[in-house]
């Protein structure tokens, strides 16, 4: 501070560098703790793969191949990243206010369940039946998302244990009704619905992959999420609380207002998740497509410490490792839930601060006092 | 008649893991540390159960493997939370994700390559004689594992420990205000671990009598009964008799909802009903604790 105060003026081509300069630093500074956390992860992964009997070698190599070796892997790469980047939004905003939604997992599912509905029972033309279905399975997400917000705010029901609780109570009566009521007759080991008609079919964007503009919805969201929180009054509030909510609370902002704003928002895009799933990868609903996209969002959410643009980011990253680990699975025989195991150590460590990894991190922010 | 002894057996057996789970979270809480790990643990603590008691041959085995692999695993999170700083509810999350990968790699790599049900001994009977040969209650009782009557003695347990012990009162100290405690010479850090080594033995206990009651083990056998264990810590305000009542009465309701699968309604729908309770539990009384706890947080 006192540094700063006889430090000369810079000249305008220094100030531009040296804020160039600072951005790479606070992004260099910002990744230490998540890409330690990877590697550490990565590590004990091995171990545990060794230990079990596999080539930990051959299956990390299986994986790179997977997500990025070729067209078609990155195809992979990118129709995986789209649901992921969307359910890391979905996680963020409520952090953000300092709320875990530990239930986008049902949200997305009634979302993707709606919108089958209306794809199997409503016809319209194309252009105005799938923003429709989108809009749909947005509400059903926003209202599913409102009840453990207003219980938080009305009585204080931790918001934790009432998501995961809804959301199972969520996907249990979607899974009964698409079972008893709805079940194409045709459908023999999944249990899934008739494919939806054509208008609602959410088109490929991309050659020979099943990417559609669901990724770049997410990636509009992702930066309109990133000027509420950084250029509006309302975002600048749902920031205060995430910092103290006892403050904010003395301040004056309405911490019961913005929790319902931020919980609502978060049920819409994981209604998005399930919309873009349903009708545009799948074509119809399949019970259990969702191979866990809620927590897999949480990954993606500290991954990026919750900032949106870096969810972006991260959401491509985690969809590289979902698209390797399909590969992995053909490849080695390992089941699909062993890539969670991974998942989990990365979050188990994002958050925590890593000996003496933060003594470089330390050093890279110190360089950064100068402003 | 729904309400016969049949219905008590059974809400003994499905409120045995929730009691002791939640038992230790409120512990873990005591000691201020916030504990979302108990379904983590307690799936942990099942698989160890029949593993170890398929390798050892005996239950009794499965018993101490399980329970000493998952006050293992609730130390390391321990570390994670207490020596590494990392958000205790992140954590948590990561931890339960972790759990379910490595007990569903293990069953299919080293129990069964199907990953289905593994199937090992089984909790014998533990009721004496005596008591099964009275007459409503020897029915309630019969053929009931040790671990219900360990949950039936863990609150008082839980509760003398906590009021009445040294180690007790300074673990709470540690919950209650870190900085004085450790001013007046309690290692804060270390009555956190064995606050975390405690819940980690109940929880483990808590998988055992899931899986080693029907004597197997699939996938996700725990189906979110942790959750509902950690309802019932958050309801009770850590107190260890609230707690343990809350735990039962969860218990009670599950079976009550199970045994009304008999009169028509569809079991697919029946078996919502207990997290829809926790829900309305949690909502009718909730206020204070979480704030405290988003204050600690912070």
């Amino acid at each position: 501070m006192t540094q700063e105060l006889v430090r000369p003026a810079e000249t305008a081509s220094e100030s531009h560098r040296s804020r160039l300069q600072s951005l790479l630093m606070r992004t260099a500074a910002a990744s230490v703790r998540p890409l330690t956390a990877i590697i550490i992860s990565l590590l004990i992964f091995a171990v545990i793969l060794q230990l079990v009997g596999y080539d930990a070698l051959q299956i990390y190599k299986s994986l790179v191949l997977g997500s990025v070796g070729s067209t078609n892997a990155i195809g992979s790469t990118l129709r995986w990243a789209t649901p992921l980047i969307l359910s890391g939004l979905a996680v963020a905003l409520p952090l953000r206010a300092g709320l875990f939604n530990v239930g986008v997992e049902g949200q997305l599912y009634l979302g993707g369940f709606v919108s089958a509905m209306l794809g199997l029972h409503l016809s319209a033309p194309a252009f105005l039946a799938q923003p429709l279905a989108i809009v749909l399975a947005a509400l059903v997400g926003a209202l599913w998302a409102a009840i453990p917000a207003a219980l938080l705010i009305f009585t204080g029901a931790t918001e934790i244990v009432t998501t995961i609780m809804l959301s199972a109570i969520s996907v249990g009566v979607v899974d009964y009704l698409v079972n008893n009521h709805f079940r194409d007759p045709a459908s023999a080991a999944a249990v899934m619905t008739k494919p939806v008609q054509a208008g609602y079919h959410f088109p490929s964007i991309l050659p020979n992959s099943q990417v559609s503009y669901g990724l770049l919805l997410a990636i509009v969201i992702g930066i309109a999420m990133h000027r509420f929180l950084n250029g509006t009054s309302g975002g600048y509030e749902v920031r205060m609380i995430g910092a103290s909510q006892s403050f904010a609370r003395y301040g004056g902002i309405r911490v019961g207002r913005s929790w319902l704003l931020v919980m609502v928002a978060s049920g819409a895009i994981a209604g998005l998740v399930g919309a873009f799933e349903t009708n545009g990868v799948n074509g119809r609903f399949i019970s259990g497509f969702s191979p866990g996209y809620g927590l897999e969002g949480f990954l993606v959410a500290f991954l990026a410490n919750s900032e949106p643009l870096a969810v972006l980011v991260a959401g491509l990253a985690v969809g590289a490792l979902q698209a390797g680990s399909l590969g992995v699975a053909i490849d080695f025989g390992v089941p699909r839930t062993t890539i969670s195991i991974m998942q989990g150590l990365i979050i188990l460590l994002v958050s925590a601060q890593l000996g003496r990894f933060t003594v470089l991190k330390r050093l890279l922010t110190r360089r950064r006092a100068r402003p | 008649m729904i309400f016969n002894a049949t219905l008590f057996a059974s809400a003994l057996l499905v409120a045995t893991p929730l009691i002791l789970a939640a038992g230790g979270g409120a512990i873990s809480h005591q000691a201020g540390v916030f504990n979302f790990t108990l379904d983590g643990l307690m799936l942990w603590g099942a698989f160890f159960a029949i593993y170890f008691a398929k390798v050892g041959g005996s239950w009794g085995v499965g018993l101490v493997g399980a329970a000493a692999m998952t006050i293992v695993a609730s130390l390391a999170f321990g570390f994670v939370v207490i020596r590494l700083k990392a958000n205790p509810i992140v954590a948590a999350l990561g931890l339960n994700l972790v759990a379910a990968g490595v007990t569903s790699l293990l069953l299919r790599t080293r129990l069964s390559s199907g990953g289905g049900a593994v199937s090992a001994a089984r909790l014998p009977d533990a009721t004496p004689r005596f008591l099964a040969r009275l007459p409503v209650v020897g029915h309630v009782l019969a053929g009931q594992s040790i671990l219900v009557y360990l949950a039936i003695v863990s609150g008082p347990c839980i509760y003398f420990f906590l009021t009445r012990s040294a180690v007790g009162l300074r673990l709470r100290a540690a919950g209650d205000a870190p900085e004085s405690a450790a001013i007046a010479g309690i290692s804060v850090a270390r009555m956190r671990y064995l606050a975390l080594a405690l819940t980690g033995l109940l929880c483990g206990l808590a998988g055992a009598q899931l899986s080693m009651g029907i004597a197997q083990f699939t996938e996700n056998i725990t189906a979110g009964r942790g959750i509902t264990a950690f309802a019932a810590v958050i309801f009770g305000r850590n107190l260890p008799y609230p707690v343990f009542a809350t735990a039962a009465f969860f218990g009670f309701s599950i079976a009550l909802t199970d045994r009304l699968q008999g009169l028509g309604l569809p079991g697919e729908l029946v078996v919502l009903i207990p997290y829809f309770l926790t829900v309305v539990a949690l909502a009718v009384s909730s206020r204070r604790t979480m704030a405290a706890y988003r204050q600690a947080l912070a």
